[in-house]
């Protein structure tokens, strides 16, 4: 049951963490449908509709091939430049398509396209030249020669396949090479055009953490060139007769590889907000005068229902570090410029509050935040002195536990309660060790019978935040006014 | 990388189901309404739009030979320019080839039927046979062989007959037995007493001509040319017996021999749909050798006969006269001559583009016979001609079209018709409109009328326009199939999260209670409710 619980956790965190590039290809779907056979789009060798998956995918997940500035560094990122950033993305597949095509054809008009469109990618990469810009120039300098490489290389790869079709023809052989290399090139200029060969500098100048050289990564490059290519070819051997009519299976291909090669990025934290609420209603009635049984609910005693709540302005911000099975010193081993402080310890009032990994997929998660209790005594505490005995109850209530219909566990609070699922009460006491929190939880502390109730939310990530975990933690204090 | 490996399994699952060889030679990737589909066509393009597309104009020598062409008997006007000129529905059904090669798709190798469900196991049958229109011929008849003239002027007399009725009727000679072939030649009256004339007696679906036929004689070195005093016929718009037993056939011209271009006028124009590649519009209409070898025998019944056309051979050493015996084997009737003509194959219309000629094959039914078939239905008798045509659905195609699951239009498997099980059954033809009935509670009845990858294919409309997107969109339900797909999507993802969710309809919500709330509102709220919770003394719960 644990193996086909894997499965469907695994199989619904990729939908939900690809849910755009699915979305992308259902829309590629619906659209070929409405191509009509004559149009530029419908070619029978699908670069064309290859491109196009793949502009989407690229305004979708486009970036850098290459680990980008060096981290350190404040990155520029004006929000025009972005928008025209991606769109540069976008046009770069069709700048080589249409060189290609010229090389097939040798027709004037293609080659009008061809350079229009390489014009049109040029000043899109002038106007967004200010984006992921950075300060620090380490060797003065254009990278013209960069440019010059990755131009003869992609362009030469592009006006290459064309010409073989036009000596070889359209044999199914000739076409099944040019697509798949052709495909393999789309992505690696998606993951290049946006590149500088400053970044590299930047990074070879600091070098490595352990001392070492650094050297640009290889595999990212070497993946996005050759794997599109490989299985766009092997759909070339699957279906022999591939044409227009199969351009869904094309344009899963590109979606997947697209998801392959430039998967979501996992947070570094979270932004957590809890919200200070009051309940609203349900409030019992009060009949003082007179004596009720023990099977319902006590007289004098307020009900709240996590469902019926208003919330005050009072809120509460920290951010949560999620945690993944990677380790930083690989993830990005360039050295650091300056001497930076560690990060405060992510804890919780209650403990250590983290995203921990799912624990079926043992992958990253951000939905579920775990806190782990330092210690007991702040849960339920009776302090007998010779002024007073207080006590303290906390309680995480949860509306919609994420449980199956069948086989769930019931409980209740007391006696005269409605059955709940279990995973619908938290009470944290002193054999408490962890408690989830998820959007709309409602954490209840009551002290000395005076309640205050915090909804949780969980907002939004922050994929480059290094000062997003020096925040300064919630206190107790931030709850309740000792 | 590692979630991937499911749907590039499915990837894979997907494209091996699309690669395994077709079963048959032919697949469909079309089935509409021809002349709605044109009509839809001329909508907003004003009242002079359209127009008549074709005109039927027979052959002069097989006017003066056979005289006039009269069109079928009950119909007024041949039924390609029905066809071609949108004056009745007609059911087109567009076939793909599977493969390479040029040859058309003959009757023989096509079923197009209607079916009902059989009375015993419910399932749909086939029972109702339809004749799609066919290619005209163009016959250049010679007469050879040893055998004494007077049965080589038998042969000549009954090609020549038949060959003149397909010129007048406009519609393809399919033999029969002999009953319809003594109503069809008007010597008995037709059974009943209200005559359809499909075919000058013969009441079941016959194929059209999609065009005027040619015929002629080549041997000529022993015949006087009679044909100019042939009986025409003239006196009357119906079929006369002078129209059948005064045609005659003229002596060919030096270029009306086999393999040389038919120049007359030929079918109706066929107009393929949008492809990438140029439509080819280049006739290959010719002239084909009907060659005739008789045999002389020591009697008559010896007398044998080779039949071959275009050069492949369709009869050898077969009887030209053959007794017909009753059921115990005993000779009942005066003997008969072998039907040549109707061994001569009929071809359906092939279409395609300047790379691939043959690329599509068009069968054309006209509403009639749909009609008919329909009303024989309903009556329980699909295979009683019915005496009048009375009253019932009068748009066949359009309620077939409807009804996609009493269409069955059948294909040999590759490799020939596979052997029945058991004695009693028919060899088996596959069904390739068998997923226009949607499968099971026609789930599957959506968009794509053939499925969804033949669903790009063109679409074939007689008339000289091309047809547009738009028409070509309707004719494959495009519009609806992608809104289908898009409205899978979103239910799909809709009862993903329903069904994760469906507990929280009747799920508990959890409640705490406390004894007191520290706010302003619960201050303010005294104040509206004057009736204030208690703080019991010690608090606690």
């Amino acid at each position: 049951m644990r193996f086909f619980a894997r499965i469907r956790a695994s199989l619904a965190r990729m939908g939900k963490r690809n849910i755009d590039l699915i979305g992308l290809w259902f829309a590629l779907l619906l659209a070929q449908q409405l191509v009509p056979p004559t149009n530029p789009l419908a070619r029978d060798d699908l670069l064309p509709w290859l491109a196009v998956a793949m502009s989407g995918v690229a305004l979708l997940r486009g970036r850098l091939l290459g680990p980008g500035p060096h981290p350190m560094l404040t990155r520029r990122r004006p929000e025009m430049s972005g928008w025209l950033h991606r769109a540069s993305l976008a046009i770069a597949p069709w700048v080589i398509c249409f060189t290609h095509d010229y090389a097939r054809t040798w027709m004037p008009r293609d080659l009008g396209v061809a350079t229009a469109s390489a014009i049109a990618l040029a000043v899109l990469l002038g106007l967004s030249a200010g984006w992921d810009q950075t300060a620090w120039t380490p060797r003065p300098g254009g990278g013209v020669l960069t440019w010059i490489g990755g131009t003869l290389l992609i362009g030469g790869v592009a006006a290459g396949t064309g010409l073989l079709r036009h000596y070889l023809g359209d044999a199914q052989v000739t076409r099944a090479i040019s697509a798949g290399a052709l495909l393999g090139i789309f992505f690696v200029a998606v993951g290049w055009v946006g590149g500088r060969a400053k970044n590299v500098r930047q990074r070879v100048r600091a070098g490595r953490k352990d001392g070492r050289r650094y050297r640009p990564p290889f595999f990212p490059s070497f993946l996005a060139l050759v794997g599109p290519s490989v299985g766009l070819g092997v759909l070339f051997y699957v279906l022999p007769d591939l044409d227009f009519r199969f351009a869904f299976a094309g344009a899963l291909l590109v979606v997947v590889w697209g998801a392959v090669i430039w998967p979501q990025p996992v947070p570094v934290a979270v932004a957590c907000l809890l919200h200070e609420v009051h309940p609203v209603g349900g409030r019992d009635k009060v009949h003082p005068d007179s004596a009720k049984p023990f099977e319902q609910p006590p007289d004098g005693a307020l009900r709240f229902n996590p469902l019926r709540t208003k919330r005050t302005r009072v809120m509460h911000a920290w951010y949560v570090a999620v945690q993944a099975s990677r380790i930083a010193d690989l993830d990005d081993p360039v050295k650091p410029l300056w001497p930076v402080p560690p990060p405060a310890v992510p804890y919780h009032i209650l403990g250590n509050a983290t995203f921990e990994p799912d624990p079926l997929t043992r992958s990253p998660q951000w939905d579920v935040l775990t806190v782990r209790m330092k210690s007991q005594e702040d849960t339920v505490a009776v302090s007998e002195g010779a002024d007073a005995a207080m006590t303290r109850r906390m309680v995480i209530l949860r509306p919609f536990p994420r449980t199956g219909i069948f086989g769930r566990r019931m409980t209740r609070t007391y006696r005269w309660d409605p059955r709940v699922p279990q995973e619908a009460v938290q009470v944290l006491d002193h054999t408490t060790e962890s408690a989830t929190l998820r959007t709309g939880d409602v954490l209840l502390l009551s002290t000395e019978g005076v309640a205050h109730a915090y909804e949780v939310e969980v907002g939004a990530p922050v994929y480059q935040a290094p000062g997003a975990l020096n925040a300064r933690p919630p206190q107790l204090g931030d709850y309740v006014a000792l | 990388m590692r979630w991937n490996a499911p749907v590039l399994g499915a990837l894979f699952a997907l494209t091996a189901c699309n690669t395994s060889k077709p079963p048959t030679d032919w697949s469909l990737v079309g089935v509409y309404d021809a002349s709605a589909l044109v009509q839809t066509g001329l909508v907003g393009k004003g009242d002079d739009a359209g127009g008549a597309q074709y005109v039927w104009v027979s052959p002069g020598p097989m006017r003066k030979s056979c005289g006039p062409a009269k069109s079928p008997d009950g119909l007024g006007v041949f039924e390609a320019e029905a066809i071609a000129n949108r004056l009745s529905p007609t059911l087109a059904i567009v076939l793909e080839r599977n493969g390479d090669g040029d040859a058309p798709l003959t009757p023989d190798d096509a079923r197009v039927s209607v079916g009902m469900p059989d009375k015993d196991s419910g399932a749909m049958e086939p029972v109702y046979q339809l004749e799609p229109a066919v290619m005209p011929r163009y016959v250049a008849v010679r007469i050879d062989g040893d055998a004494e003239p007077r049965y080589k002027q038998v042969v000549r007399n009954q090609l020549k007959r038949e060959l003149c009725m397909e010129h007048k009727t406009g519609r393809g000679w399919i033999g029969g037995d002999r009953t319809q072939l003594r109503q069809a030649f008007l010597l008995d009256p037709p059974t009943g007493q209200s005559d359809r004339k499909y075919f000058g007696g013969q009441r079941d679906p016959v194929p059209a001509l999609l065009g005027p036929p040619d015929a002629c004689f080549q041997d000529a070195a022993d015949q006087e040319d009679k044909s100019q005093d042939a009986g025409r016929g003239d006196g009357s718009l119906n079929l006369v017996p002078s129209d059948v037993w005064g045609a005659s056939l003229r002596l060919c011209g030096p270029d009306e021999t086999g393999g040389s271009a038919f120049t007359g006028m030929g079918a109706i124009p066929l107009t393929l749909g949008q492809t990438r590649d140029p439509a080819n519009r280049k006739s290959k209409a010719k002239w084909g050798d009907l060659i005739a070898t008789l045999h002389a025998g020591a009697t008559d019944t010896d007398v044998t006969l080779d039949l071959s056309w275009q050069g492949a051979s369709l009869l050898h050493d077969a009887p030209l006269l053959n007794q017909p015996v009753d059921d115990q084997g005993n000779p009942s009737g005066p003997p008969g001559v072998t039907d040549l003509l109707q061994r001569v194959p009929q071809a359906y219309p092939l279409v395609g583009t300047s790379k691939d000629r043959d690329r599509y094959t068009v069968l054309l039914v006209p509403n009639w016979q749909v009609v008919e078939g329909l009303r024989r239905i309903d009556e329980g008798k699909p295979k009683v001609a019915r005496v009048s045509p009375g009253d019932g659905t009068e748009d066949g195609v359009g309620w077939l079209l409807d009804h996609p699951q009493y269409l069955f239009v059948q294909l040999p498997p590759r490799g020939g018709p596979k052997k029945a099980a058991s004695p009693g059954e028919s060899e088996i033809w596959l069904n390739v409109a068998e997923p226009l009935a949607g499968g099971p509670l026609g789930l599957m009845r959506w968009g794509y009328i053939p499925g969804m990858l033949s669903g790009r294919a063109p679409v074939v409309i007689p008339g000289y326009t091309k047809p547009s997107w738009d028409q070509e969109k309707l004719a494959h339900n495009t519009d609806l199939h992608a809104a289908f797909l898009g409205a899978f999507v979103a239910l799909i993802g809709l009862l993903m999260l329903g069904l994760q969710r469906l507990s929280d309809l009747w799920v508990n919500v959890p409640e705490e209670r406390v004894d007191f709330w520290p706010s302003t509102d619960a201050k303010e709220e005294e104040e509206d409710d004057g009736e204030a919770p208690s703080v019991p003394e010690g608090g606690g719960e």
